[in-house]
């Protein structure tokens, strides 16, 4: 830029030319130069203009009055013809104008010095007249008689403004390069700048710019010295400034005044750089919310607002609470006690408990734990010494205790000694009814006058004794206990003596009234004594009929602590004893034994099981049980009966066992048994459709006792099989199944049709072709589920209809169906799932509270 | 059914000693980490759960082995047990109009029963109070009662009849013809249909379309029940098979020749495992109807007419006069069966259990028995699932609900667990001839000519503009642009490299006689 502006100013000079007092300069100049630098460039010589003429003639307009065409490019350069310049001339143009920009301002500094010292004043330095900068300009520009020595060209412009400081101005000539160059010439761009900044040390160019113009404020004439900001401070007086100044320490420290600055980068990379360093800035503020972010992404359900507002209570009268300072002259005063005797706070007390014992010696310490120690083993002693003494009865304590525990183990009768064997007794008891005669059994025999036989005799009569025996437990405990009851009244009545009531106190009790009701109720007692002894005088009768008067319903008991309410239960107990009488009278006199049996018929199912026990333990010698269970497992059909003949055979087993008889009926029964378990081992009862139908009628095996029972079962089995001949449903079944697989499986179709595309005739060779084509089935046989079941078709065709509920492809976020599968495994609805894992399992990611204002996240500086 | 709560979830599938790979996915990773949480979890609170059944069945356990608990009759239960269970131990004498089918409604409270000759009766037994009584003077096969106590169905001579609780006629199904035996699913709110013309109608009863028609192509159907597990159908039929069915398939899913002779009576256990067939050869099967397999035969004296399982496994077996409850008898072979009641002179039409209730009822020739069976009804219940207590607003509420939550139809499958999940079976192939598959059977090269005869299906789209154009364009007229577009056809064809077929192109019309 500066050759183009010497190249201006050459022009400029030319068309100035009558004017003296330049062109003197101009000589001056020029030998000036020449003596300082032995080359010397005729082109510095235009750097020379009055700039008073220059800005006489306004910038816009009044160039043009002389201007020439080349004028007129200059003043229209702007930075879009730099651009053009250096477009169209590419690389080599950079040498060249780097030798005419590259213009070290420590250079221009010292010839302008020079020039200063030997034109007179009115001369500015370049950078003094730059600082002066555009609002000088401007008034410049209103006064119009402000003189100014401006450097040439880029005048009218505001951006020239910066080219007057050397630094200043080889940035701007960056700057053009920097936005056209292409991006991936940077490096190069770079060196060869840099170069040209080396070269242009060496190739210095002098340029004197002076002005010539009146001097006022902003023109001031020097003598050709610039003045310094060393100067300037030495102004001052003050030397310490000098010394602090950064600049000037700078300055010292390079060695020279005006050391260079760093080439900055091309703007390019420089905004580049500053974009790296705000991303990392950003970036490191981004990275701040990371972890919130990431929590929140990965948190299963998320409440809105996140921070549930806090009580505004909790949050205020918490810190009050603390702070809470005394007010009044009281409060302070008490305060002030409390703290004096450090009761205000717990951990001075404890200290200044702690402060007793950490001021004793420790052996002094240790002694007086022991003794604390031993103390409380003493008193624990004692105290427990005490409890056994309590415990501590008399003799006649003792007796009464032994007494009484007699009396009640009388009552139990000593059964205590197994309760659970008691239990059993007694609901033996229950069922079988052994204690009254009531029962069924017991009543037949009555009535049939069956009891000539003397077991039953002696069962009927152990029955009865058994009833005796029971009923006077009960009646002798009723004694003891009404006995008791009424000297117990007794003695109350005379614990409650007057005296002794008179010396109790002179309270309420001894007041009028009381003392009436006293009296009154006592009356009432000695009545109820009487009436009670009364009863116990007259006894039972009286008893009973009050009792057969005032309910329908009597005590019956029927064993130890249990009671059964039934009405005219003692009208029966009467007939009982008369029966019983009767009984034994007639049990004398005849036992025969032919009634066994008949009796066996109706006796009761529970005795008999008792019995069937005791047969079974007989027979387990000669493994006759073992046939017969096995008997019962080869057809559970012949045990289903509830009633009928096998509960007969039984029971006669049951009542015959003592007499020989028993072992001859053992015999023959299991003989039969044996027989039919013969041929029910033989064909099992899992029947085989392939084979022959087998089928083992138990009933039949039952019903004939000896004879012909096989052939009988041959008849059914026949007569089964007759009844199903016509049906051949396997067969046909089976066929099915081949066409089923025939038609499932992969297939070939014949495609040929006969005749076509033959020609018909003699000897026309027939070409033999088929055409087939394979037809892909359903399943083939190998693979079907039912290969292996002879009686089972699986259907294997696809059901296109629920095609619908399933998918083709695992859906999206899965990448296996073992994965989908696992998300479907565990159900949703209620009824599988327990309430509360369907709450949570159906809970919403996002819930925002009804009318809660969601605030963007608080930032996570933590 | 969700009465054990942890049924539904898989305990096997939960082991947390493999690693699961996640891949590069790290969302997805967490995802499936928080569902394998959230199932630990789940299968934990359910367990926990458990104390929440306070009740529990208890069944008749002899005190030695001589004690048998067949041998203890319902009059010595009725004398032992306490005075409510005695009292729900009754019996109804209806000699006129027997034998009687019945059915419960699906909490229990309402028993439905139904005379051969027209008798219908719908009683609230535990109270003793009779809903409705009607006399329909027409043959009557059997009754079902809908998703509550409010309707009730009734198989008669021609047709069968809805008719709600207080015996109005609602509907009368002209579709559904002759039929002698009903089922309900109530998830899917599908009244099924069976009987004489051995069609199976499946009729939603929520919306009143008739969803599915299945003929089964073999003769009347003699019995039926439903898979509570899958809400599959099993018929059975005069020749010993047995058939599942599901309303979406025109073919039964599964066909298991049961026995040789007429399939008299079915019942499939809740959990869907096992399945009893009892025939006229007098067998009674059990199936294992997951693996297809017979599991063990009984037999009965008399050919059994009626079989039900209990919520607890018990199986109810009527033949004759006899009805005879089986314990445990998927478990294991037993040798004795768990009770046994015998109506004298009458003959067992049906058995029911009471669901929640240890009753079983028993509709005969002469009546109605009620009979106590310790241990058949499932002691705890889910109010959520079936309310025996649920008031009018709660049914009401439970009607909505039941409804918003209904399946489709087309969901019956034998695995229900297979709905949702990925397709990985083979799509079924169509029958069309694929063309690749063409091959000479004499093993010769496929010559050109066979090459032109492929079957070559219309694509539509392939056609460029000109072809287009050509199309179009009648054959007559030979105009100057007609050329022109051929030319460029042709060249275009050249381009593409697709010149094998550009005479046919410009002669269509003569291709089809190719």
């Amino acid at each position: 830029m500066a050759k183009r502006s010497n190249k201006q100013s050459r022009s400029k000079t030319n068309r100035r030319i009558q004017d003296a007092l330049q062109i003197a300069e101009k000589s001056e100049r020029y030998q000036r130069s020449s003596k300082d630098q032995g080359s010397d460039d005729s082109d510095t010589e235009g750097a020379i203009m009055n700039a008073k003429r220059y800005v006489q003639g306004d910038y816009g307009d009044d160039n043009e009055e002389f201007v020439d065409e080349e004028i007129d490019s200059d003043e229209a350069f702007g930075p879009d013809d730099d651009f053009e310049v250096f477009k169209s001339k590419g690389k080599d143009k950079t040498t060249a104008k780097g030798k005419g920009k590259g213009k070290p301002s420590h250079f221009e500094e010292e010839e302008e010095e020079d020039d200063d010292s030997e034109d007179e004043e009115g001369l500015v330095t370049l950078s003094q007249a730059w600082d002066m900068d555009d609002a000088e300009k401007k008034k410049a520009n209103f006064s119009k008689s402000t003189q100014q020595l401006i450097l040439n060209d880029n005048i009218g412009s505001g951006e020239s403004s910066s080219e007057v400081d050397s630094s200043s101005e080889e940035e701007e000539e960056e700057d053009p390069f920097a936005e056209m160059e292409p991006y991936d010439e940077d490096e190069v761009e770079l060196n060869t700048v840099v170069k040209d900044l080396d070269d242009a040390d060496k190739n210095k160019k002098r340029i004197l710019v002076s002005t010539k113009g009146e001097e006022d404020e902003y023109n001031v004439p020097t003598t050709g010295h610039k003045l310094s900001l060393k100067q300037m401070l030495e102004a001052t007086g003050d030397s310490n400034i000098a010394q602090d100044n950064f600049l000037l320490r700078r300055k010292l420290v390079d060695g020279s005044e005006s050391a260079t600055m760093a080439v900055p980068l091309p703007k390019r990379l420089q905004q580049r750089k500053e974009r790296e360093a705000a991303y990392e800035l950003s970036k490191a503020e981004a990275d701040k919310w990371q972890d919130t972010v990431k929590s929140l992404r990965e948190a299963e359900h998320l409440v809105f607002p996140l921070q549930p507002q806090k009580d505004s209570d909790e949050e205020i009268e918490e810190p009050e609470a603390k702070e809470l300072k005394p007010f009044t002259e009281l409060e302070t005063a008490v305060n002030k006690v409390l703290e004096a005797s450090s009761l205000l706070d717990d951990k001075k007390e404890s200290t200044f408990e702690e402060m007793a014992t950490a001021k004793m010696d420790p052996a002094d310490l240790r002694r007086r734990q022991n003794e604390l120690r031993m103390m409380r083993e003493l008193m624990f002693r004692e105290e427990r010494k005490a409890k056994r003494i309590k415990k501590i009865k008399s003799k006649t304590y003792h007796k009464i205790k032994k007494k009484e525990r007699l009396r009640t183990e009388q009552l139990v009768e000593g059964d205590e000694s197994d309760d659970e064997e008691h239990d059993s007794k007694r609901a033996l008891e229950r069922m079988s009814l052994k204690h009254k005669t009531n029962g069924k059994w017991a009543k037949s025999i009555i009535k049939s006058g069956m009891s000539k036989d003397k077991s039953v005799r002696d069962e009927l009569e152990e029955t009865l004794r058994q009833g005796e025996r029971l009923r006077a437990k009960i009646q002798g405990d009723e004694d003891y206990s009404d006995a008791r009851s009424i000297s117990d009244l007794e003695s109350d009545g005379e614990e409650s003596d007057p005296e002794l009531r008179s010396k109790i106190g002179k309270g309420v009790m001894n007041m009028d009234f009381m003392k009436k009701a006293e009296a009154k109720q006592k009356a009432a007692n000695k009545e109820e004594l009487e009436r009670l002894r009364r009863f116990q005088e007259y006894g039972q009768e009286d008893d009973l009929d009050e009792f057969r008067n005032e309910s329908t319903s009597a005590n019956i008991v029927l064993n130890t602590g249990r009671r059964v309410y039934t009405p005219g239960a003692a009208l029966e107990q009467k007939e009982i004893e008369e029966e019983n009488v009767k009984v034994l009278e007639e049990h004398e006199i005849d036992n025969a034994k032919s009634l066994t049996n008949k009796l066996s018929k109706t006796a009761h199912r529970e005795r008999s099981k008792d019995a069937e026990e005791k047969v079974k333990e007989s027979e387990s010698q000669n493994e006759r049980q073992s046939e017969e269970e096995n008997n019962s497992t080869a057809n559970p059909w012949l045990t289903i009966t509830t009633n009928g003949s096998t509960h007969k055979s039984k029971k006669v087993r049951v009542i015959d066992k003592d007499s020989s008889k028993s072992e001859k009926a053992a015999a023959k029964l299991s003989k039969t048994k044996k027989r039919s378990n013969a041929h029910l081992e033989e064909d099992g009862p899992i029947v085989d459709m392939n084979e022959r139908l087998k089928i083992v009628d138990p009933y039949g095996s039952d019903e004939d006792e000896e004879d012909g029972s096989n052939v009988r079962m041959f008849k059914q089995t026949e007569l089964i099989r007759e009844a199903f001949a016509g049906d051949d449903v396997i067969d046909e079944f089976q066929k099915e199944k081949e066409a089923t697989i025939k038609a499932d499986g992969d297939k070939e179709v014949d495609l040929t049709l006969p005749g076509w595309g033959d020609w018909a005739g003699s000897d026309i060779k027939k070409k033999r072709r088929r055409k087939t084509l394979k037809v892909a089935g359903v399943v083939s046989e190998e693979r079907r589920k039912d290969r292996q079941l002879n009686s089972v078709i699986i259907n294997e065709k696809v059901n296109k209809k629920n095609l619908k509920y399933r998918t083709d492809k695992v859906p999206y976020p899965f990448e296996t169906m073992a994965q989908y599968e696992q998300s479907l495994r565990t159900p949703l609805g209620q009824e599988w799932i327990t309430r509360t894992t369907h709450q949570e399992l159906i809970t919403p990611r996002v819930i925002v509270n009804h009318g809660a204002v969601v605030d963007p996240l608080d930032a996570p500086f933590k | 059914m969700s009465v054990d709560g942890t049924r539904n979830v898989d305990s096997t599938s939960l082991d947390t000693t493999r690693k699961p790979k996640y891949g590069r996915n790290k969302q997805l990773g967490a995802k499936l980490k928080r569902y394998g949480r959230e199932r630990k979890e789940a299968l934990e609170a359910a367990r926990r759960t458990d104390i929440l059944l306070q009740e529990e069945p208890g069944f008749l356990e002899p005190e030695n082995e001589m004690e048998k608990t067949y041998e203890i009759t319902q009059k010595a239960l009725r004398e032992n047990v306490d005075v409510g269970t005695a009292a729900k131990g009754f019996e109804l004498r209806l000699k006129d109009y027997g034998p009687y089918s019945i059915d419960y409604s699906r909490n229990g409270r309402d028993l439905l029963i139904v005379g051969k000759k027209g008798h219908v009766a719908s009683i609230d037994w535990k109270k003793g109070q009779l809903n409705t009584e009607l006399h329909l003077n027409e043959t009557c096969h059997a009754i079902k009662a809908l998703h509550n106590d409010q309707f009730f169905a009734v198989a008669q001579k021609k047709y069968t009849f809805i008719y709600d609780k207080l015996g109005t006629e609602i509907h009368r199904m002209k579709q559904h013809i002759e039929a002698t035996s009903l089922e309900f699913l109530p998830y899917h709110f599908l009244l099924v249909t069976a009987g004489q013309t051995g069609v199976i109608k499946y009729q939603d009863v929520s919306t009143g379309t008739l969803v599915a028609e299945l003929k089964t192509k073999m003769g009347p159907t003699l019995s039926m029940a439903q898979n509570p597990w899958n809400a599959v159908i099993n018929c059975g039929h005069s020749n010993g098979a047995v058939t599942l069915w599901s309303p979406s398939m025109p073919t039964p899913l599964v066909k298991i020749q049961a026995s040789i002779a007429p399939v008299r009576a079915l019942a499939v256990n809740r959990e869907g495992n096992y399945m009893a067939v009892a025939s006229s050869d007098r067998t009674v099967k059990i199936w294992d109807i997951r693996t297809y397999k017979e599991v063990d035969t009984y037999i009965t004296p008399i050919p059994a007419t009626s079989l039900d399982i209990s919520d607890t496994g018990l199986l109810s077996v009527g033949w004759g006069p006899h009805t005879t409850v089986w314990k445990d008898i998927f478990k294991k072979r037993q040798d004795h069966p768990y009770m046994t009641h015998q109506i004298r002179g009458s003959r067992v039409q049906s058995t029911k259990f009471v669901p929640f209730e240890d009753i079983l009822g028993v509709g005969h020739a002469s009546g109605f028995s009620s009979l106590i069976i310790p241990g058949a009804g499932e002691a705890n219940f889910d109010a959520w699932e079936i309310n025996p207590y649920e008031s009018a607003q709660q049914r009401q509420q439970n009607e909505v609900r039941a409804l918003l939550n209904k399946l489709q139809p087309e969901m019956i499958t034998l695995d229900p667990n297979v709905i949702g999940t990925v397709d990985t079976a083979v799509k079924q192939k169509s029958m069309l001839p694929d063309g690749d598959e063409t091959k000479d059977a004499e093993g010769e090269e496929p010559d050109e000519e066979a090459k032109l005869d492929r079957y070559v299906p219309d694509k539509k789209g392939k056609q460029t503009a000109l072809q287009r154009h050509m199309r179009k364009k009648t054959q007559n007229d030979l105009e100057e642009r007609r050329l022109r577009t051929e030319r460029n056809l042709k060249r275009e064809q050249e381009i593409s490299g697709r010149l094998e077929r550009g005479q046919e192109v410009q002669n269509p019309a003569l291709d089809r006689f190719k």
